[in-house]
């Protein structure tokens, strides 16, 4: 291993990154990281303290074999940033009533659709973010991205997985990309199907690219929406939020 | 958090729904009062779990649907424990 050291000060050297500035760059910039991007809302303090707990459940899990503990701890840390940033506002309000529909009929003999903001697309659509943006672009962009949203897509109960997609700018997909089924669990739905535990699967389902900074036009297109599932016949809505 | 907004319109012309949220948008459902809602101890983007961890899936899916016929009023809120 060789020890970097130079007594000269080198006056190209970049200015040094500091922790809070290196989370920053996670949030839809320079080193944009949709899994971790969380990590904005700490303080320097914060920060540092569950970067090193990160640290401890890495060592942890490569000498027990187990990732368990720290997934929970990421779990907990995105918890912990994300919780404090949720207060009402005009965009979330809070309701004072809640729309209560009664189920009319027993689950094993309901068709249920499936409906989820976890931007899903068939792989002959397009994505929800300008073709002329990569994914990878549509991320560190995420403005210029959004200027489509919230398109509706269908997806007809027997799409076969591998023909899925998900192309959400704000959430990490990787997980996505491995199984569909962690937020889109078509297949699990098609299954349950099958085995009577619900009557059937919807012919048609749906999904748009939710985002938190523009629940306006949701709202203004939700009721269109709700229409079009009340015409499908439905007997009940599974949503699913990214 | 938008699917809070749609599961309010649907439910409001009388088709019910259950949402799957995760434990760090807890709030926004708290608010936002979709009638039902399972809060899963998973990360963003994750809601079911983690990938090919089918019976973790298929635990959550039937933990919403038992809620989509057990609850008697609106919000009700349940967290997913697995």
């Amino acid at each position: 291993m060789v020890d970097r050291q130079s007594n000269t000060p080198d006056s190209s050297a970049p200015e040094p990154l500091s922790l809070t500035a290196f989370a920053a760059s996670l949030y839809h910039a320079q080193r944009a990281d949709n899994y971790f991007k969380f990590l904005k809302n700490f303080s320097e303090e914060e920060l540092a303290n569950f970067l090193q707990g990160v640290l401890r459940q890495v060592g942890d899990a490569i000498d027990d074999g187990s990732t368990e503990a720290l997934a929970r701890y990421v779990e907990q840390g995105q918890v912990a940033a994300y919780v404090p940033t949720q207060t009402a506002t005009p965009f979330r309000p809070d309701f004072p009533d809640a729309p209560f529909a009664p189920m009319r009929r027993p689950l094993r003999e309901a068709t249920v659709a499936l409906f989820s903001s976890g931007a899903i697309y068939l792989d002959d659509q397009d994505p929800y973010y300008p073709a002329e943006l990569t994914y990878e672009q549509a991320v560190r962009e995420v403005r210029k991205a959004t200027e489509r949203f919230p398109s509706l897509r269908v997806i007809p109960a027997e799409t076969p997985e591998e023909r899925l997609r998900a192309g959400h700018v704000a959430y990490d997909i990787r997980a996505a990309q491995k199984d569909i089924n962690v937020i889109f669990p078509l297949t699990r739905l098609r299954e349950l199907a099958q085995e009577e535990v619900i009557g059937a699967l919807a012919e048609r389902n749906y999904s748009y690219h939710g985002l938190t900074n523009i629940p306006r036009r949701v709202q203004e297109r939700a009721p269109q929406w709700a229409q079009m599932l009340k015409a499908d016949g439905v007997d009940a809505v599974f949503l699913t939020a990214g | 958090m938008t699917v809070g907004h749609v599961a309010r319109a649907i439910e409001s012309i009388g088709i019910p729904t259950v949402c799957v949220y995760i434990e760090a948008f807890r709030p926004d459902a708290e608010l936002l009062k979709p009638a039902r809602t399972l809060i899963t101890p998973h990360l963003m983007g994750r809601p079911l779990g983690l990938p090919h961890r089918y019976e973790q899936q298929r635990a959550v899916i039937q933990a919403a649907l038992r809620l989509l016929e057990k609850a008697d009023h609106a919000p009700t809120v349940e967290t997913f424990v697995s």
